[in-house]
């Protein structure tokens, strides 16, 4: 029959159901299922073996993967913060705008804090020492000439 | 377990899927024969329905899948190992030819004479079916050894339910008539000796 010839089809389904052809068939039927093959339990004890197995594996394969990928995880982790620590670069200092500097001498009055008079005191006296040695050692090393004098 | 309920056969399949040994057991229990069976209807090597069975039931527990009852689970079994016995056969039709009698089986409980008669009667109705094109010979394998009902099997086969009726018919025709031809062939050479 063709497939999806639908009318021949329906009568051949209608044929089949009638009670006189379904009779015809009932022994012929019964003599099939007689013949069903039955098997032996061994190879279902491999079958069920072998599924035990797979899980066994597939556990296997799943810790070996959850373990390297956490490996993977700390590895880059750890190369990450490594590599920072030599590649951090301190941070700018704050710019300090023409605005800032302009607000800063004008809100100056003059008046400077004592121990700040001090240290700038100290400082000067630090560079005035400094000048001193500076010229000695230029007279010594260069000489007292005034061609050389560089003061 | 294996109440009709739908919580038990949930919790089962939950149990099949955690591969626990009983559930499993009782898995291969219940459809390891039948698709063994059906699957050799169509591959015809013994080894070849081992493996793909197996794989059949690899591929379940590999994608699980919900169920309402039992009988979507078996058709669903049905449907992977009708799959894999196709491609099977497309891939590799020069082992299609088998011997009928390979069909390993074995009903230990029976007296000797009673076995050699049956397996003589199993062999001719096996005989019968292989002559069969493969689309009937599954329909009456399912039909009569896994009792699926028309519309079960025309879900495993992807036919519908008035194709699967057709074939059965013609298939049940085809080896009523070659039963007869056989019979009156026995005839004649009795009669003629």
């Amino acid at each position: 029959m063709r497939r999806g010839d639908e009318s021949d089809e329906k009568k051949v389904v209608e044929a089949f159901f009638s009670e006189e052809e379904a009779a015809g068939f009932r022994e012929l039927e019964s003599l099939i299922a007689s013949a069903k093959p039955e098997f032996g339990k061994e190879w279902e004890e491999k079958l069920l073996e072998t599924m035990k197995r797979k899980k066994r594996r597939n556990l296997f394969y799943f810790r070996a993967l959850a373990a390297a990928f956490l490996l993977i995880a700390s590895l880059t982790a750890s190369l990450f913060f490594f590599n920072s620590g030599f590649s951090e670069k301190p941070s700018a200092p704050a710019a300090v705008s023409s605005e800032l500097v302009a607000e800063l001498v004008s809100s100056f009055d003059g008046n400077v804090d004592p121990g700040m008079e001090e240290l700038f005191a100290a400082a000067e006296e630090k560079l005035a020492a400094g000048s001193t040695h500076m010229d000695s050692y230029i007279e010594d090393v260069v000489g007292g000439d005034d061609e050389n004098d560089i003061s | 377990m294996m109440a009709g309920d739908m919580e038990d056969v949930k919790k089962w399949l939950q149990a099949v899927r955690d591969r626990e040994e009983q559930a499993l057991r009782e898995l291969i229990d219940l459809y390891a024969a039948p698709l063994r069976r059906f699957i050799h209807g169509i591959v015809r090597n013994p080894h070849d329905s081992e493996d793909l069975a197996q794989e059949a039931f690899l591929r379940f527990l590999n994608h699980p899948q919900d169920f309402a009852d039992l009988k979507q689970l078996r058709n669903y079994l049905f449907q992977i190992a009708h799959n894999l016995a196709i491609t099977k056969v497309t891939s590799a039709p020069s082992r299609r030819e088998e011997n009928v009698e390979e069909f390993p089986e074995v009903r230990m409980e029976e007296g000797s004479t009673a076995r050699l008669e049956r397996l003589e009667r199993e062999k001719e109705v096996k005989e019968l079916l292989y002559a069969l094109p493969p689309q009937q010979r599954k329909v009456v394998i399912l039909k009569n050894w896994e009792d699926l009902t028309f519309r079960e099997i025309g879900e495993v086969l992807g036919l519908a339910e008035g194709t699967v009726k057709a074939h059965y018919f013609f298939a049940l025709r085809k080896m009523k008539k070659s039963i007869g031809e056989k019979g009156d062939k026995e005839n004649d050479g009795a009669t003629g000796r």
